[in-house]
C-alpha cells in the first residue's frame, strides 16, 4: 500500500502486485510496500511531518501530506480478470491490468474534484500547457515529437496520452500522471491549460480557433464517458466549463515538423 | 409515449445533452447529443405531447415554415435517436 499525489490529490493504492507501486514511484508521497518505511499505517496519527524534509516538495505536496487520502484505491481478482478478458490474446500480465484498472477507478473518481482525464499529450512550453488531441494513430506522438525537435528544452511533456486536469480556481490546470502511454512521456509537473488543438492531418499546415460546441462529438471522444461507473453528467459539465475555460483550436497538420513551427508560431512561442 | 424514467436533458453552453442517472445508468451508459429542435421535441413529450399527431402539431406550430412532411421525417428521426430514453 502506498499514497502518491496527483493534481493535488491524495491517491492511496492497496496494490497486489509491485507494477504499479514501481510505475508510480515518482509521484509517491508515503510508502507502506517497502519495510525501509519509517512510518506504517496504524502510526499515521502521529506521523511526523518533518519527515520529508530535504526533499523538494511543491506546495500541493506538502499540503496532501497531511491528509490521509481524497481518493482509495483497490482492485479485485475479479477486476483484473475482466480487464484481462477484454484482450485475451494480449501478452498483458494480471499486474499491468491492475495498473490499467487502478487508473480507469482514478479517473471515474477524479470529477467530484472538479478533475478529469482527457486523452490527449499536453506539452508545457514557458509555464502554459498546450493540448493536442486526436484519434489514436493520427500522429499526436509524432506532433509532440515536432515540438520538442523545434522547441528543444523549452518542451517539458506533461503526459503524452492521458494527462490529469483539474479546475483549481479560474484556470483548468494540467498535471502528470504516471499513466502516459507508451512512449512514457510524463513529468510531474502542472501548468494552466492555454490551448487545446484538435489535431487532423492536411496537406498545408493550418490553425483557427473552432467552436466546442460545433465539435462536441470529436471532442466527447477524448474523454473517459463509458463503463458506468462515471458520473455523466458531471463529466459533461466539466467539458462545458472546459469550452469556456480554454480555447479551442483546429490544427492540420503536415506529417513533418513544420507544424509545430507553424503552431509555435501562432501562440507566439 | 413518454420518456423514462432517469433520463435527464441539460441545457449547456456546448449544447443539449441527455444523461442517465440513477439506476437508468445501468442500462444505457452513454450522452446523446441534441440540436435546438431534438430539445424541443424531448421536452414536448415530457410536457405531455405523448403521441406521434400531437408531436407533428407542437412543432407545426413552433416552426412557421415546416411543412408535415418535414415535420414527420424530422420526427423520425429524432424518435430513432432517442428511441432506448422513450417508451410506449
Amino acid at each position: 500500500m502506498f499514497r502518491i499525489e496527483i493534481a493535488g490529490l491524495v491517491i492511496r493504492i492497496e496494490n497486489r502486485y509491485g507494477y504499479v507501486h514501481d510505475l508510480c514511484r515518482e509521484y509517491i508521497i508515503e510508502d507502506f510496500s517497502d519495510s525501509s518505511a519509517a512510518f506504517s499505517a496504524d502510526d499515521y496519527g502521529q506521523k511526523d511531518t518533518t519527515q520529508a524534509a530535504g526533499t523538494i516538495l511543491t506546495a500541493d505536496t506538502a499540503e496532501c501530506n497531511l491528509r490521509l487520502a481524497d481518493i482509495s484505491i483497490s482492485v479485485s481478482e475479479k477486476e483484473i480478470r475482466q480487464e484481462r478478458e477484454k484482450a485475451p490474446d494480449s501478452i498483458f500480465s494480471d499486474a499491468y491490468a491492475e495498473g490499467v484498472v487502478t487508473y480507469e477507478k482514478i479517473s471515474n473518481a477524479l470529477p467530484a474534484f472538479d478533475a478529469f482525464v482527457m486523452h490527449a499529450s499536453v506539452v508545457a512550453v514557458d509555464g502554459q500547457a498546450y493540448a493536442f488531441a486526436a484519434k489514436s494513430g493520427t500522429g499526436k506522438s509524432t506532433h509532440t515529437r515536432y515540438w520538442q525537435e523545434v522547441l528543444g528544452e523549452r518542451v517539458a511533456v506533461i503526459n503524452g496520452d492521458k494527462p490529469v486536469c483539474r479546475f483549481r480556481g479560474d484556470q483548468l490546470i494540467a498535471y502528470g500522471t504516471p499513466w502516459c502511454g507508451k512512449e512514457n512521456w510524463q513529468t510531474r509537473t502542472s501548468a494552466p491549460l492555454k490551448a487545446l488543438c484538435l489535431l487532423e492531418r492536411g496537406e498545408e499546415n493550418s490553425i483557427f480557433p473552432v467552436q466546442a460546441s460545433e465539435h462536441l462529438g470529436e471532442l466527447m471522444q477524448h474523454f473517459h464517458l463509458q463503463g458506468g461507473q462515471v458520473d455523466l453528467l458531471k463529466m459533461m459539465e466539466l467539458i462545458d466549463r472546459m469550452a469556456q475555460t480554454v480555447p479551442m483550436y483546429r490544427l492540420r497538420c503536415r506529417n513533418d515538423s513544420s507544424a509545430a513551427e507553424v503552431a509555435a508560431d501562432y501562440f507566439g512561442i | 409515449m413518454k420518456i423514462k424514467e432517469g433520463f435527464i436533458i441539460k441545457k449547456l453552453g456546448i449544447g443539449y445533452i441527455v444523461v442517465t442517472v440513477g439506476d437508468a445508468s445501468k442500462n444505457f451508459n452513454g450522452v446523446i447529443r441534441l440540436n435546438e429542435s431534438g430539445a424541443f421535441l424531448w421536452q414536448s413529450i415530457q410536457d405531455g405531447a405523448d403521441s406521434r399527431e400531437k408531436l407533428i402539431q407542437a412543432m407545426l406550430d413552433r416552426y412557421e415554415d415546416l411543412d408535415q412532411e418535414t415535420a414527420e421525417k424530422d420526427l423520425d428521426e429524432f424518435l430513432g435517436r432517442v428511441a432506448f430514453a422513450v417508451e410506449e
